[in-house]
C-alpha cells in the first residue's frame, strides 16, 4: 500500500486497457503494480458486468451500484479509468490519440470485436509504429473455435484442468476460481515485457495475441505429456499423488477443518511414524517400502486420520514440520487473514475505497527487493480520471469535454441504452 | 520471439519445476540458460514422469525435456569451495540467476545477492522457494498439494461431503516459473534506467493465493467463507455447472439475459427465463434453482458432447466440453491452429509437445528443442569460457565438485 510509483520498473510504460472481467485486468493490474500507467477505457452503455459483482451491501439502494462490486475492485487497483464509445467516430478518434502516446494495448475482447470497431493492429501502427499489441481472446484469432465465447469459469474444462481434478471414483470438478484467468493474465504480462525488451534492442513494435485456452493447457502439460508419449489418460487423484504415499487431505477437530500431509520418501514417512507415536507402522514390513505403502494407502490413511482428527490443523501442521515433513492447513478464507506468514510478509493490500470503505485484497505475486510495488490506489470510480485524460493528457479544453458528455460519448456515470 | 533476448545470459541453477519453467521462458525469447545440475544425480525433475515408453531413465522424463529444452548442462556442486569458485565466475557473466535452494542456503555460501552482485550491479536475481526468503514458514517443507493448501485454493475445491482436493497438475510451479519470468523481465527493464538488477523473492504460496479469484471478496465484502459445493460455482455468475452428457461431461454457464434466454430456448424450456430474471435480483429460491439444473441436466444427457457444445457456441451461449488429455490431442481446433508441436528426439523418437498459446505476428513460433543430457556442456563452457585445462577438470570431476 501507498507505493511510490515513480520508481517502479515500469514506470515509463503506458497501457491502454481495453480488458474486462478477470483475465484482461489481472494482467494490467500486475502492470499497474510494477508502476506502468495502465488506463482503463470503459464503455459508457454496457459496462465491465464485474463493475457490479458481489458488493458489500445489496445493490439496489446504492447510488453508484457500478462502483461498489468487489469482483472489479479486486482486480482493477492502481489503474485509471476513462469513459469512452468507441463506437462513435469521436470515440475512436480520441481512443487512436491515447494509443498515439501509449506503449502497450491489450484487449481480451472475443476475437471479431476489435476489427469490427475498426481499431485493428494495422489501425494502431498508424498513429503508433511501435505499439505493442496484445489480444486475449478464449481460444486464439484462428481456428474453428475462434469466434466461440466464453468464460475462465467454463474454459478450464477445455484445458484438461477439470478432468484431472476431482475423486479417482467421481466426476471431473471445477477449480474453486477461474483459474485459466490469471493464468492467461500472466502469460499475456511475459509477452509484453518480452516485447519491451525486443522494442528496446530493435525499435520494432509487436502484433500478439494468446489464446488463453492454449496458454493454460500449456501449464498443465505432464498430463498431456503422458497422452502424448504413452497413450495414458491419467485418472484422477483427489488429493493424492502419483507417486507419493502416503498423501492426503487429513480431517482435524473442529467443523471441516482438515491438514494437507505428503510423505515423499522414505525419511518422510519414517518422522511422520514417529511423530504420531506410532512405532508400530514404522515396524510394519508391508509400509516399509515406498511401493507397499502406495498399494496400501487407504489402510495407512485410516491411521494418519485417526490421529488428526483429535488435534487441531495447526497444530498438526507445526509439529509435522518440526519434523521436516510436507504438511500445511487446509486454509479457508478467513483462515487467510490470520496466518502468521501471510501477516509478517504483508501479503494482503489494503485500499480505501471512496465507495465502500477499506478491504483487503491479494498482494504481488513475488517481492521485488529494491522496487517491491504493489498498489498504490484503489480500483477506479467510473470514470473516475475522465478529466486527467482528456483534459490533461489529451490537451481537451473543458468545453470540449463537456461535449463529449453531452454527446454520449463519454459519461462520469454508465449510461442507459437508447 | 526466439531472438528477442538473444543477447541474454541466464544461469538456471534451479531444481525443480518452477525455477525450471521460468529460465525456460526466458529461453523461449532467446536468452541463453546453462542450466546447473547437482553432479551425477542432475536436476530432481528428472526424475518425475512421464517418461519414454513408460521407463524410468535420467534423460528420460517428458516434464524435465518440456521445462528444460533448448538449455544447456553443467554439472556443478556449489557447496565446496572450488565449485564455488566457479559459480562466481558463472555469475560474474550472467544476467540473472534463477536459484530455488532452501531459503539461506546461497546465504551461508557466501553466496548472497550483495556478494554476487558485488562485481555485476546489474545482476537480477530470481530466488524461487515454497513460502518465500523469509517470514515464519520459510523454513518448512512443501509441494504442489500443500501449496495449494495453505494457499486457500484447496479448500473449497471438491464435495462438501468429502475432503478437500487439490487441481489437478502442477498449478503452483507452473504459475510461480511465470511469474518469475515475469519478475525477471521487469528488473530488466528497470535497470535500463537504475542501472542496477536487484533479487526477487518468488514464494509459491503469495502466487497460488493470486488465483483465489473471489473467494478472498466473499470473505471479506459479505462474510461467506467459500465452500466445497462440487461444480456448482456459488456467486458471482447466476448460472454455472457441470453437466454429465451422453459421453462426458459440459460446463454450462450464462451471464448476460441474451445467453439466459438462448439457453433455455436450446434445452426446450423457454419458459423458464421468466422464472429466472424475476428472481435474479434476489436469491433464487432452492426450488427453481433444483428446477433449472433438472431441466438443464436431462436435456444435456441426451445429447452428445460435441454436438451439443457446437449447438450452444451457435447459439452464443458460452459453455464448454471437460476435455481429457486424449480429447485435447484430437481436438481439431487446435490440430488446425498447430498447437502441438513435433520434436524428433535423438534418442527416445517422436513427441508432441503443448505450445504456449502465444502468437507473434511475422513470426514462427520458435520449434521445440530437446532438453540437455546432464553435464552435456561441460567441456565446452568451463573449458572454453572459464579456461579450465583438462587436468583441472579431471580433478574437479573425481571430486565431484562438476
Amino acid at each position: 500500500m501507498n507505493v511510490e510509483s515513480k520508481n517502479l520498473p515500469l514506470r515509463n510504460i503506458r497501457v491502454v486497457d481495453l480488458t474486462r472481467y478477470w483475465a484482461g485486468p489481472y494482467a494490467t493490474q500486475l502492470m499497474a503494480s510494477l508502476g506502468a500507467e495502465v488506463i482503463r477505457v470503459e464503455a459508457t452503455v454496457y459496462v465491465d458486468a464485474v463493475r457490479y459483482m458481489l458488493p458489500p451491501d445489496g445493490i439496489e439502494d446504492t447510488e453508484d451500484p457500478h462502483n461498489r462490486g468487489s469482483y472489479f475492485h479486486m482486480g482493477n487497483r492502481s489503474k485509471n479509468s476513462i469513459a469512452l464509445d468507441l463506437q462513435t467516430e469521436r470515440g475512436r478518434d480520441l481512443l487512436l490519440g491515447l494509443v498515439s502516446i501509449a506503449d502497450v494495448v491489450i484487449e481480451n475482447y472475443s476475437a471479431r470485436v476489435m476489427g469490427n470497431l475498426r481499431l485493428e493492429y494495422e489501425d494502431l501502427v498508424k498513429v503508433r509504429p511501435d505499439i505493442i499489441m496484445m489480444s486475449m481472446p478464449s481460444f486464439g484469432k484462428s481456428g474453428p473455435y475462434r469466434d466461440y465465447v466464453c468464460f475462465g469459469e467454463a474454459l478450464e474444462g477445455m484445458t484438461g484442468l477439470s478432468h484431472m481434478t476431482g475423486h479417482p471414483d467421481g466426476p471431473p470438478v471445477r477449480s474453486s476460481g477461474a483459474y485459466t484467468d490469471p493464468g492467461s493474465g500472466m502469460w499475456g504480462v511475459y509477452a509484453i515485457l518480452a516485447a519491451l525488451q525486443r522494442r528496446q534492442r530493435t525499435g520494432r513494435g509487436s502484433r500478439m495475441d494468446l489464446s488463453q485456452q492454449e496458454g493454460f493447457i500449456g501449464i498443465l502439460s505432464d498430463s498431456v505429456l503422458d497422452y502424448t508419449m504413452n497413450g495414458r489418460i491419467r485418472k484422477r487423484l483427489g488429493a493424492r499423488h502419483l507417486s507419493r504415499a502416503p498423501q492426503n487431505a487429513y480431517r482435524c477437530k473442529g467443523d471441516d477443518e482438515w491438514v494437507a500431509i505428503s510423505a515423499e520418501n522414505d525419511r518422510h514417512w519414517e518422522a511422520l511414524c514417529t511423530a504420531m507415536g506410532r512405532n508400530d507402522l514404522l515396524q510394519n514390513p508391508r509400509y516399509r517400502h515406498i511401493l507397499g505403502r502406495f498399494r496400501l494407502q487407504d489402510e495407512i490413511d485410516e491411521s494418519i486420520n485417526a490421529w488428526t482428527t483429535g488435534l487441531g490443523a495447526r497444530e498438526v501442521m507445526a509439529r509435522l514440520q518440526a519434523s521436516g515433513i510436507p504438511c500445511g492447513i487446509v486454509s479457508k478464507a478467513n483462515d487467510l487473514f490470520e496466518d502468521p506468514h501471510f501477516k509478517e510478509r504483508n501479503f494482503f493490500e489494503i485500499t480505501d475505497h471512496p465507495s465502500v470503505g477499506k478491504f483487503p485484497h491479494f498482494g504481488m505475486p513475488f517481492k521485488m527487493s529494491k522496487t517491491p510495488g504493489g498498489s498504490h490506489s484503489h480500483a477506479p470510480l467510473y470514470g473516475e480520471h475522465n478529466r486527467r485524460v482528456f483534459c490533461e493528457v489529451l490537451g481537451l479544453g473543458e468545453n470540449e469535454y463537456n461535449r463529449l458528455l453531452e454527446g454520449r460519448v463519454s459519461a462520469e456515470a454508465p449510461l442507459i441504452g437508447d | 520471439m526466439d531472438s528477442w533476448l538473444k543477447d541474454l545470459k541466464v544461469l538456471d541453477a534451479s531444481n525443480g519445476i518452477a525455477g525450471s519453467f521460468c529460465a525456460r521462458l526466458l529461453g523461449r525469447c532467446g536468452a541463453e540458460v546453462l542450466k546447473v545440475e547437482p553432479p551425477a544425480s542432475g536436476d530432481p525433475t528428472r526424475t518425475l514422469a512421464p517418461f519414454f515408453n513408460d521407463l524410468p531413465h535420467n534423460e528420460g522424463s517428458g516434464l524435465f525435456l518440456y521445462l528444460n529444452g533448448g538449455k544447456r548442462s553443467l554439472t556443478l556442486d556449489p557447496t565446496n569451495a572450488a565449485g564455488r569458485r566457479i559459480f562466481q565466475q558463472l555469475v560474474a557473466d550472467a544476467d540473472v540467476l534463477v536459484e530455488s535452494f532452501p531459503p539461506g542456503h546461497l546465504d551461508s555460501l557466501g553466496l548472497s545477492y550483495d556478494a554476487l552482485s558485488a562485481t555485476n550491479p546489474g545482476f537480477v536475481q530470481i530466488s524461487v522457494s515454497d513460502f518465500g526468503q523469509w517470514g515464519p514458514y520459510s523454513a518448512y517443507q512443501a509441494n504442489d498439494l500443500i501449496e495449494n493448501a495453505v494457499s486457500g485454493l484447496m479448500y473449497p475445491t471438491g464435495f462438501p461431503d468429502r475432503q478437500p482436493v487439490p487441481s489437478g497438475g502442477y498449478l503452483p510451479q507452473f504459475i510461480s516459473g511465470m511469474a518469475g519470468a515475469i519478475a525477471a523481465l521487469a528488473a530488466l527493464h528497470g535497470r535500463e534506467e537504475s542501472g542496477v538488477g536487484q533479487q526477487v523473492d518468488v514464494a509459491m504460496l503469495e502466487v497460488a493465493a493470486n488465483y483465489l479469484e473471489t473467494t478472498l471478496v466473499l470473505y471479506t465484502y459479505q462474510g461467506i467463507v467459500r465452500g466445497r459445493t462440487g461444480s456448482t460455482l456459488s456467486p458471482p455468475t447466476p448460472l454455472c455447472d457441470m453437466y454429465r452428457t451422453r459421453d462426458g461431461y459440459m460446463i454450462v454457464t450464462s451471464l448476460t439475459q441474451q445467453q439466459r434466454q438462448s439457453l433455455f430456448e436450446m434445452i426446450g424450456h423457454p419458459e423458464l427465463v421468466d422464472t429466472f430474471e424475476s428472481a435474479l435480483s434476489r436469491a433464487i429460491p432452492e426450488e427453481a434453482k433444483q428446477t433449472l439444473w433438472d431441466s438443464i441436466g436431462a436435456w444435456l444427457g441426451e445429447q452428445d458432447t460435441e454436438e451439443a457444445f457446437e449447438l450452444s457456441q451457435l447459439l452464443r451461449i458460452p459453455c464448454a466440453k471437460v476435455d481429457s488429455a486424449e480429447n485435447l490431442f484430437n481436438d481439431k481446433h487446435l490440430n488446425e491452429r498447430g498447437f502441438f508441436q513435433k520434436l524428433d528426439h535423438p534418442d527416445f523418437g517422436e513427441i508432441s509437445l503443448p505450445g504456449t498459446g502465444l502468437t507473434v505476428e511475422g513470426e514462427p513460433a520458435p520449434p521445440p528443442a530437446p532438453a540437455p543430457t546432464l553435464g552435456e556442456a561441460n567441456r565446452e563452457i568451463y573449458q572454453h569460457r572459464l579456461g579450465i585445462s583438462d587436468r583441472e577438470m579431471a580433478m574437479l570431476g573425481s571430486g565431484r565438485v562438476i
